[in-house]
């Protein structure tokens, strides 16, 4: 397995085009939109500079942002999507560029499989940890800049209740990720095609999402308004639960959604997560272990 | 199975699609493979030859039957295929990388990376100066050998090779000759070889088989395979007489004063002792081997390929 995790972060690394585009480009955005949008003019431009001073940031909310955009709906699906895109090229790529013949006979299919979904989440972490680094490091150096507040002062931060908050952020939205990553793998090593795994996992997580309101039309027009439990089987309504429960307390309703009476404990929306990212990896990995290899 | 069996394909066919789509690819077709050989694998286009030597590699199962490498199951076994090299239909590389990363990334796969290893390879296939530039500049000769230095990474004791000469020039082909050759004489390695290049098989192969829709049609010793099917040319006197001696026992035509014999090289002194004891004269006798190509267009019925 080792070995086969050294090959991968090689060869994705390598690929420079697709992991320029499709990953660095949230951090490197990073950069250039504090830079670009903060810095820069703040520096050349008198009013500019006015705005930022009397801007109050709190470095608490801006290491959060990312983590919190990209599990937001509809916007954190759109935003994910170079994510989705780099799973694509690394997963159907190989049948693309017919380089499965070369690598499948002297490893374990499913130990290939698992060696890239770890590669890429992990390369997909560190890019997001140094988007929220970037971010909360521009805003640190323009608020010296400026003079601007940017607070909470160390000593003010309750850190028994921000640390929980953050990590319970990034926990969700890692999980989020993870789920969007093993669809993707899934529907790129069954269509064999980029394109259409990147497509077909958008449209798979907006229908997910979506589910609750055909839920909610079919149930209204059954006459059975309960209908609308059955969202608690996704990854979506679990996702969202435990980030209710961690940071709220209690679980999620579903924004109070007419006839959604079955809100889950914690500890089973945790089961249900786990067993839809596992799922999907066994999925994976059976798929690949039945398919015949012609390119 | 004898211990030096290194290939065993038993019965093994391949069938894809369903219903009105459904293609037989390779039907009921067995083999043998034996420590120290070159065996040529021999097919027109669509033969299934490519499809044979993909599930050898297990990267298509079979739908009937079972490959066996080394008296072992290939399915699932990689294992057992880290024996095994292969340069399977036209050499295919992550283009965004040099020739030697992609080396590497494979080794490294496979779990046997040595860097050492890898620049002895690309210096006996030519590419060491090559080799760190990125393979999406390479022509198709280049690619090919590359992928012969990628078969060899993890020095395997078979090693396969779909085409290999592919897209190389005269120069190269004889390249490829030798190194097949050394392999198995200089490594000791059984080499598979699927090749379009009758003559490179007929110079190269110690074993031949020929596959035609997906049927193994012919199979066996390149040589006897060969002067089993020569063609006895006999100028002769009566030839009328002569004609009606031999035809019982050989195919034979007449062609001017010339009889033509389709038989073994073996049969030589049967024919003309029995000719003498019929008081024939005989002025020539000459015998004609058949090549590879003739013997392949009898085997695959393909009088045009």
């Amino acid at each position: 397995m080792r070995s086969a995790l050294g090959a991968e972060w090689r060869k994705l690394l390598g690929h420079t085009k697709a992991f320029s585009f499709l990953v660095l480009i949230f951090p490197v955005g990073a950069l250039v939109i504090t830079l670009a949008i903060d810095i820069l003019p703040g520096l050349l431009i008198p009013d500019v500079r006015e705005f930022n001073a009397a801007r109050a940031r709190t470095w608490t909310d801006d290491l959060v942002m990312v983590w919190t955009l990209l599990a937001g709906f509809p916007g954190g699906t759109f935003l994910q999507m170079p994510f989705i895109a780099f799973i694509a090229v690394a997963f159907a790529g190989e049948y693309q560029w017919g380089t499965w013949k070369n690598i499948l006979p002297g490893q374990s299919r499913t130990v290939l499989v698992l060696a890239k979904f770890v590669v890429l989440i992990t390369l997909i972490l560190l890019a997001l940890l140094a988007t929220s680094l970037i971010l909360t490091g521009g805003n640190w150096l323009s608020s010296i800049l400026f003079h601007s507040s940017y607070g909470p002062p160390l000593a003010e931060v309750d850190f028994a209740t921000y640390l929980p908050e953050y990590f319970a952020q990034i926990l969700v939205t890692f999980a989020s990720l993870v789920i969007s990553a093993a669809t993707a793998a899934l529907i790129a090593m069954y269509s064999r095609s980029v394109m259409a795994s990147v497509l077909l996992t958008v449209g798979v997580g907006i229908l997910e999402f979506a589910s609750v309101l055909l839920l909610l039309l079919v149930g209204n027009i059954l006459g059975r308004p309960n209908l609308v439990n059955i969202f608690v089987a996704t990854p979506s309504y679990n996702l969202e639960n435990i980030r209710s429960w961690i940071l709220e307390g209690v679980g999620s309703n579903v924004g109070g959604m007419p006839g959604f009476t079955a809100v889950q404990p914690l500890p089973v929306s945790i089961l249900i997560v786990v067993g839809w990212l596992v799922g999907l990896l066994v999925a994976t990995a059976v798929l690949f272990n039945r398919q015949d290899i012609n390119s | 199975m004898p211990d030096s069996t290194v290939v065993r394909l038993d019965n093994i066919s391949k069938t894809f699609g369903r219903g009105r789509k459904r293609v037989e690819a390779v039907r009921q077709l067995s083999l043998n493979v034996e420590a120290g050989q070159v065996f040529g694998f021999l097919g027109p286009n669509g033969a299934g030859k490519s499809t044979t030597i993909r599930m050898m590699m297990d990267l298509i199962r079979p739908s009937r039957g079972e490959v066996y490498l080394y008296g072992r199951p290939v399915k699932s076994n990689y294992q057992l295929m880290r024996r095994v090299g292969a340069l399977v239909e036209g050499a295919a590389f992550y283009n965004f990388l040099t020739g030697r990363k992609n080396l590497e990334i494979l080794a490294r796969t496979g779990d046997c990376y040595d860097p050492v290893r890898v620049q002895r390879l690309l210096e006996q296939v030519g590419m060491a100066d090559r080799a760190d530039r990125k393979v999406q500049g390479y022509s198709t000769g280049m690619k090919q050998r590359l992928g012969l230095a990628a078969a060899l990474l993890n020095d395997p004791d078979l090693v396969i090779l779909d085409e290999p000469t592919n897209g190389l020039d005269p120069a190269g082909i004889q390249d490829v000759r030798h190194f097949i050759r050394d392999l198995v004489k200089k490594q000791e390695k059984t080499v598979f070889l699927s090749s379009h290049l009758l003559s490179e098989v007929e110079q190269v192969c110690d074993q031949v088989g020929i596959i035609n829709n997906g049927r193994l049609v012919q199979t066996g010793n390149v040589t006897e395979l060969l002067s089993a099917q020569s063609i006895i040319r006999l100028e002769v006197m009566p030839l009328d007489r002569s004609l009606g001696l031999l035809l019982p026992a050989w195919p034979t035509t007449a062609n001017g004063r010339w009889l033509e014999v389709q038989a073994p090289r073996d049969a030589v002194p049967t024919i003309v002792n029995q000719l003498v004891a019929a008081e024939v004269q005989i002025f020539q006798v000459m015998v004609q081997q058949q090549s590879l190509e003739t013997l392949f267009l009898a085997a695959t019925g393909d009088a045009n390929a």
